[in-house]
């Protein structure tokens, strides 16, 4: 039988075509019936013990996304679990239960709805997406209560694209991306938990499809656009042909990436760079391996310090530092000193309330501060430094005197460890990270007190242009494409050489490619991206010729706007043959 | 104890104030209230207290009816004048 093509569309929530039969999820509501409660006590009971069991659930789904997906995603469990402790929402519960004699699972109910209907009223969508994460914790609760199961979507036979109103975080984190091909729902948006954790899975997603109710059913043919935000119902063998040859495309792209497995990296004029990884905790240095990373540009410390009751003592973080040198056998690994304050909170720091936390005491002002915990880690990356090649860096630094005052600590901590008779190379290089305008702007001066600079782009850019990057109201100024970045960016590369260090780069930029032609062109000697971005950043460089990079250059540096510039690069990799065929997601 | 704050940051008392603040009352011993037009909210609640929608210029009244030291009262004012 065939039908009529239909599409639709929402948001390109997470990238990459997804190919296969509809699996319609009916989201029916739970079904929640008023019964006469005998025994009050009995119905605080299955409420605290279905909490209890709800908490041990979230608590596993944390640890499993924590390993399977990332830090990050993981965390979206940890702030679930504070709802269910919550003690108004337990609170509302046991008085509709004891006061007005209502069931478990009629009170959990009546008491979740009327704090999401609440929060759902404040037409703000940060707090709007906190009412779904309720509904979602109650949804958990309430299932332990009917002892409904989870949605088991284990016996599915792929590939299958799943097609509902709404998947929770949860939901998605259990997904199996071999059989899911893709997801379409009709809630949610780019930014949603959701998407997050399908953009981490890898499983095409299109959300906030508003006329999606009835529109599909079981087993309809399915294609799932994901770079484009659209689905293809029972499409036409014209467009089946199409997004096949498309997606076989893709696969063999990425398959031809891994002839550069095991490649230096380096321009189509064999000028080499360095192509390093940015990790986290110390178990993703394996992932570096994995992928093919050179050694690591970023080796975020602060993730020690978090989850804690205390700061890490000096022999544990040494133990850490030495694992990870070692386990990268003499290649680089740049580590970081604690970057605290901002949005990254240890509760035992202890640090000050602040109308700006982005603007306050965060990074090496916290450091210089406590000089006692600075001084612990310094030792501790020292001593770790005779198991490989460690590299110290500092960031947040916004003046000379406050690298004078980062180094005198490490001086200290040197003449202690030599004091004490402890091994440590008494070369390891010193840098700092370039994220501070203050600090691009006398890139000079600073350059004679180190060995090399790395740019932060994230927060160069947050600085530069006075842009919250969270904030999605301006978000068109977040750019690193803006003409005061990109300028910035190229007076910290020539400032660096001119000095004769070297100078990378450690932010989303620098495995951006509609920034790695501009990057070519300024001489960046060191590229620090996430491990699953090496090959594709390798392929990319390999690509781009230096010198016609360096002639593009003067041109960009005297464009107005963001988007002149990112028009200009775009022409520039069509003129070398970069121009979607072999890759559509960027060009 | 209590104590008057009218709300002057742009985004009223957002989340992370507000969790903050959650944080500081759930180590206090006493009951933690926020009143905002007479009406009273759980200030170790952070459902509460976004659900009290406490926008710029919006005036509350802080209220620890326990025991409390000076030092914890204050650094509950501190967050709620520095919401941020």
């Amino acid at each position: 039988m065939t039908q009529e093509e239909r599409i639709l569309s929402g948001a390109a929530a997470s990238k990459g075509i997804g190919f296969g039969k509809a699996f319609v999820l009916e989201n029916k509501p739970l079904e929640i019936i008023e019964r006469n409660i005998d025994d009050k006590d009995e119905e605080l009971r299955r409420v605290e013990e279905a909490v209890r069991r709800a908490v041990e659930q979230l608590e596993e789904l944390r640890e499993t996304t924590r390993n399977t997906i990332g830090e990050e995603e993981a965390e979206i469990f940890e702030a679930h679990k504070w709802m269910l402790l919550d003690p108004e929402w337990t609170a509302g519960i046991r008085q509709r239960i004891i006061t007005d004699g209502k069931c478990a699972e009629v009170a959990t109910e009546q008491t979740t709805a009327a704090f999401v209907e609440m929060l759902a009223a404040l037409e703000d969508p940060y707090l709007q997406a906190r009412a779904l994460d309720l509904r979602d914790v109650s949804e958990r609760v309430l299932r332990i209560l009917l002892h409904i199961e989870t949605i088991d979507l284990s016996r599915l036979k792929g590939p299958v694209i799943l097609v509902a109103e709404d998947l929770h975080p949860s939901d998605v984190a259990a997904l199996d991306p071999a059989v899911i091909d893709g997801m379409v729902t009709r809630q949610g948006s780019e930014t949603s938990h959701s998407a997050i954790i399908a953009r981490s899975l890898g499983i095409p997603a299109v959300m906030g499809v508003v006329k999606l109710s009835g529109a599909v059913e079981c087993n309809d043919r399915i294609i799932v656009d994901g770079d484009k935000g659209e689905l293809f119902i029972n499409p036409a063998v014209d467009t089946q042909e199409d997004y096949l040859l498309k997606r076989k495309k893709k696969a063999a792209f990425k398959e031809s990436l891994q002839v550069f497995r095991g490649k230096k990296t380096q321009t189509f004029d064999e000028e080499e760079v360095e192509l390093v990884c940015n990790i986290g905790r110390a178990e993703e240095a394996e992932n570096v391996t994995l992928q093919d990373g050179e050694g690591i540009g970023l080796f975020r410390s602060e993730f020690i310090y978090f989850d804690r009751k205390d700061a890490p003592e000096e022999q544990e973080q040494y133990r850490i530092y030495a694992k990870v040198l070692e386990s990268m056998e003499g290649k680089p690994v740049i580590i970081r000193t604690l970057d605290a304050g901002g949005d990254k909170d240890i509760p035992y720091l202890n640090l000050p309330q602040e109308m700006n936390p982005f603007l306050g005491q965060r990074a090496i002002r916290v450091c210089l501060d406590r000089k006692d915990l600075f001084k612990t880690q310094l030792r501790a990356i020292l001593r770790a430094s005779v198991h490989g090649n460690a590299k110290i860096m500092f960031p947040m630094i916004s003046t000379v005197t406050e690298l004078s005052s980062a180094k005198e600590v490490l001086q200290e901590a040197r003449e202690e460890l030599k004091a004490e008779g402890a091994a440590f190379n008494p070369e390891v290089e010193v840098g700092i990270m370039m994220e501070v305008p203050s600090a691009a702007i006398i890139a000079d001066q600073l350059a004679k007190h180190v060995d090399f600079f790395s740019i932060g782009t994230n927060d160069l850019v947050q600085y530069t242009m006075a842009t919250d990057r969270m904030n999605p109201a301006v978000k068109g100024l977040y750019k690193p494409h803006q003409p005061a970045v990109v300028r910035l960016i190229n007076q910290v590369i020539q400032a660096g050489h001119q000095a004769g260090i070297w100078v990378g780069m450690c932010g989303e930029a620098a495995s951006n490619p509609m920034m790695i032609p501009l990057l070519v062109g300024m001489g960046l000697d060191e590229y620090s991206v996430s491990p699953s971005c090496v090959l594709e950043t390798r392929w990319l460089i390999s690509k781009i010729d230096r010198k016609k990079a360096k002639k593009l250059l003067p041109q960009v540096l005297e464009l107005e706007g963001a988007e002149e510039i990112e028009e200009s690069v775009r022409q520039f990799l069509k003129e070398n043959g970069i121009d979607g065929k072999e890759n559509s997601d960027f060009v | 104890m209590e104590k008057k704050i009218v709300i002057l940051s742009e985004s009223g008392l957002h989340a992370r104030p507000a969790s903050l603040f959650v944080k500081e009352a759930g180590n206090m011993a006493s009951d933690v209230i926020l009143v905002k037009d007479g009406k009273e909210y759980n200030g170790k609640s952070m459902v509460s207290i976004l659900g009290l929608g406490a926008a710029k210029g919006t005036e509350l009244t802080l209220r620890v009816p326990g025991i409390s030291t000076e030092e914890s009262f204050a650094k509950l004012c501190a967050i709620l004048e520095s919401a941020s």
